[in-house]
């Protein structure tokens, strides 16, 4: 499912919200009967996992170990991993293509690398629930679609349920199979991506002028600006 | 093969430092004792006096109540300032806090200074109550200084020292004031706050023992938490770091470790500074590894600083804080011309 909406809507805010950073939250956010908001982090980190957006924290670290403190949930207080927690950690490693990468610095990896990581580490959770903000910031052509369809293909088969904040409405399109429309803090329209992008809603939306048409391949809504030129 | 060789070496490296250190350190002074004669000494008192004594009897009475106690006593100090140093550089996430640079130190000795003033008891007793006054002064310090500082949700390196360095002249301040309204026979007492040189005997090592082996040990445990804590508080509280009590509980500990340093050695800058850097830069920056070798390295460190003060200007010796100091103040600069672009950090 994905998160859209334009700037200063409330998207990193909601999913701040969800995963519990924000304490002024009213509500509650169950999964399977249980409220997420009032679990300790330690359990709420075995349900729920987090990509974020800010990235360079960290940095001295090595990619091995930053992954394995996605175990941190499942490992004892001493924060010693086990037999299990190193095969996770290398699965999912595996998963993002970035076993390569196991002994370099984070700091020394590109944008698109460090994404891949801080994703690795939260398919380390092991977490039915995967909050993504913004994964494709700052990410060329190549490692967008890289990444979306990673995260798409893991979400069908490890069945997760995935929610993630992003721009491009065109890989909104191709990629997620419901989307959510946030407009000043509040769903403006929540359904299938062909329901929820037309061009009424995301021109309202957006205060600016679009145009739908249908991609040649997969038969997808593809929004184009629809402004005069002068 | 590679966990042993990652996880065993530095161990030892560190050990062996500290053993040579050790040794070192109780070996030189006024009078020299061959390293050879001091270890059948320790035998001797292991196995109660069951070798044959071929070395003048008040050899052992050099090293046994005015040597050893000494140099136990700076091995403590010194792991109990690098560990609490390289605690309070994660929690900050800034390469340069140090107890002595943040204030803590001065605030530490500021409740020591407070407590002996008020007549304080000249006895052990006495002598097991001046860390918890160390200690709340080191508290309150270190949270007036986190909160000046903070910007947001960071603490920037401009601002900690900015607020460490006035909090800290402030705090010095009261304590001269507190010193010069003293009589003479407490500020003996106290004199050791400012020159650095430490109370003699095995008793602040006794009083000292309890306090820092229960910090130092809490502190090596906290390595998993330190080093979430390096993603940010968010990402932190997202792999299911409980993060304000993780905070709370090492603040208290590094402080309290940082507080029973001042209050039996004085003052003495930079130790928790360099110590963790060196190991950082060598060994990575785990600080389930950090922690443990910080210790040891402080300690070896300290002693090394002790001998150096000893011996410079024999039978004369100088405060351990100078030696700290000349040695941890380049050093300083040197961290913060690079602290932009380093990546160990």
């Amino acid at each position: 499912m994905a998160l859209i909406g334009p700037n200063g809507a409330g998207k990193t805010t909601l999913i701040r919200g969800i995963s519990g950073i924000l304490d002024c939250i009213k509500g509650s956010i169950t999964y399977e009967g249980v409220d997420l908001l009032k679990l300790a982090p330690i359990d709420r980190a075995r349900i729920l996992a987090v990509v974020p957006q800010s990235r360079a924290l960290g940095g001295a670290f090595t990619v091995e170990q930053t992954v394995m403190m996605g175990r941190t949930a499942h490992m004892n207080w001493l924060g010693k991993p086990g037999e299990g927690d190193e095969e996770i950690v290398w699965a999912s490693l595996e998963k993002t293509n970035t076993t390569g990468l196991a002994d370099r610095r984070i700091a020394e990896l590109s944008g698109g690398e460090q994404q891949r990581v801080l994703l690795a580490r939260a398919l380390a959770q092991d977490t039915p629930l995967l909050l993504l903000d913004e994964p494709t910031n700052h990410l060329d052509l190549k490692h967008r679609s890289t990444i979306l369809s990673l995260v798409a293909k893991l979400a069908k088969e490890n069945n997760l349920a995935v929610l993630m904040a992003i721009h491009d409405l065109n890989l909104v399109s191709i990629y997620s199979e419901r989307v959510v429309l946030l407009v000043d803090g509040k769903v403006k329209a929540l359904g299938k991506s062909e329901d929820v992008l037309t061009t009424e809603l995301i021109s309202d939306a957006y205060q600016t002028q679009i145009k739908v048409i249908s991609h040649p391949d997969y038969r997808v809504p593809i929004i184009l600006p629809d402004q005069e030129l002068d | 093969m590679t966990i042993v060789k990652k996880t065993l070496s530095p161990l030892w490296v560190n050990l062996s430092l500290l053993l040579l250190a050790i040794v070192l350190n109780v070996a030189v002074g006024a009078v020299f004792i061959p390293p050879g004669t001091l270890l059948k000494i320790f035998a001797n008192e292991v196995f109660a006096g069951e070798l044959l004594v071929d070395w003048p009897a008040h050899f052992e009475t050099i090293i046994m109540s005015i040597r050893l106690p000494h140099a136990v006593l700076m091995l403590i100090t010194g792991s109990a300032l690098a560990a609490s140093g390289a605690a309070y550089q994660g929690l900050f996430r800034n390469p340069l806090a140090d107890p002595y640079l943040i204030g803590v130190a001065s605030g530490a000795g500021l409740g020591a200074v407070a407590a002996l003033s008020i007549q304080w008891p000249q006895d052990l007793a006495g002598y097991y109550y001046i860390p918890i006054a160390a200690f709340i002064g080191a508290v309150i310090t270190v949270v007036v200084v986190y909160n000046l500082a903070k910007v947001g949700k960071m603490v920037p390196l401009t601002t900690l020292i900015l607020a460490g360095v006035a909090v800290g002249a402030f705090t010095s301040a009261l304590t001269s004031f507190l010193m010069l309204r003293s009589n003479e026979q407490i500020l003996r007492a106290i004199s050791f706050l400012l020159g650095g040189s430490p109370m003699a005997g095995w008793n602040p090592v006794l009083a000292a023992l309890p306090y820092v082996v229960i910090g130092l040990g809490i502190l090596s445990f906290s390595g998993h938490a330190l080093n979430l804590l390096q993603f940010g508080e968010d990402q932190a509280k997202q792999l299911g770091l409980s993060v304000e009590k993780a905070k709370a509980f090492i603040i208290i500990v590094a402080s309290l470790t940082t507080a029973v340093a001042v209050a039996f050695s004085g003052v003495i800058g930079f130790i928790g500074l360099i110590v963790p850097h060196i190991i950082r830069m060598v060994w990575g920056p785990d600080y389930r590894k950090l922690i443990p070798l910080s210790i040891l390295a402080g300690g070896s460190a300290l002693l090394i600083a002790d001998l150096i003060a000893r011996w410079v200007l024999a039978p004369q010796a100088l405060p351990v804080g100078i030696v700290t100091a000349l040695a941890g103040a380049p050093f300083f600069l040197w961290i913060l011309r690079r602290a932009k672009s380093e990546v160990f950090w």
